[in-house]
């Protein structure tokens, strides 16, 4: 499940290492307190989910941790 | 001063794994007695560890000087090769390993070196508006690059997590003394990897990155 992340998120990113050419492996942190770890993140903006996060919306996190 | 070996003990270190691509490290007892550890390079050639500053330390050395440099074979009584149980520290002073990037040490960029980028984003985010690079980004060298031709290349070579083809390649020229970290790809999203991968430590500064042009998908 794919996610476009918005400007802040991305801007928060950019901030941050990559992990490897063209793309960065975050944590992302839920308002439900869930994290599903190490999430690939492309160009800071294009973020996959596993599958059973299918509806999770931008609204639903509450942070981005990046892995460095 | 380096030491051939004989024939015998050729024919011995070749049934036995190498440390690294191309040599052994090992122990040896000298015909004096002496036991000296040090590198055994393709099964021929004995450098001391004491002797490595001297002899390795020289800008760029071809095997064949350090071949002609040596003694003849018979100084070396008994070879044992002991690279599972000693510090590697010492030959890895002399040795590059086969590392990713982001473990590798602080090296600085030559005057005129070039380096390139593959990316699936013709906007790629970390080119800022001016033409520099952000911090932590990574890059290939030009010489590494010529060896994807195509964007799917791209993506196998420096294991990018995308399946998209990585058909826009950016140049970037940084200033000399420019802080890099350089290493090899690590397999990685069932890729192969193997490509030399550069991360810029401190970015690259404005009007350094060109591009992108556009290569084949496949």
């Amino acid at each position: 499940m794919k996610l476009k992340l918005n400007e802040s998120w991305t801007k928060k990113l950019l901030k941050f290492p990559e992990a490897g050419m063209g793309y960065q492996r975050v944590d992302v942190v839920l308002k439900s307190g869930e994290i599903i770890k190490d999430i690939v993140v492309l160009n800071a903006e294009d973020i996959t989910l596993p599958d059973k996060y299918l509806g999770l919306k931008l609204e639903d996190i509450s942070d981005l941790r990046v892995k460095v | 001063m380096p030491y051939k070996l004989d024939f015998q003990q050729t024919h011995e270190l070749l049934t036995q794994p190498e440390s690294g691509m191309g040599y052994q490290i090992v122990e040896t007892v000298m015909r004096d007695a002496a036991a000296l550890k040090g590198v055994i390079l393709n099964a021929e050639v004995f450098i001391p560890f004491d002797k490595m500053q001297k002899i390795m330390g020289r800008q760029y050395l071809s095997f064949a000087t350090i071949l002609m440099e040596a003694e003849q074979p018979g100084y070396i009584r008994k070879i044992k090769v002991i690279s599972k149980e000693i510090e590697l520290r010492e030959s890895n002073k002399f040795f590059t390993k086969s590392t990713a990037a982001l473990k590798a040490d602080i090296t600085l960029s030559s005057k005129g070196e070039v380096f390139k980028r593959f990316s699936d984003y013709k906007n790629d985010k970390r080119v800022t508006e001016s033409g520099g690079l952000l911090p932590g980004s990574f890059a290939t060298t030009e010489e590494d690059a010529c060896n994807a031709t195509t964007g799917s290349q791209a993506v196998n070579r420096y294991a990018m997590p995308s399946d998209e083809p990585a058909i826009y390649v950016f140049t970037i020229k940084p200033p000399e003394k420019t802080e890099l970290r350089r290493g090899v790809v690590e397999p990685a999203y069932g890729k192969p990897g193997g490509g030399i991968e550069v991360i810029f430590v401190n970015g690259s500064s404005e009007k350094t990155v060109t591009g992108p042009d556009t290569i084949p998908a496949k």
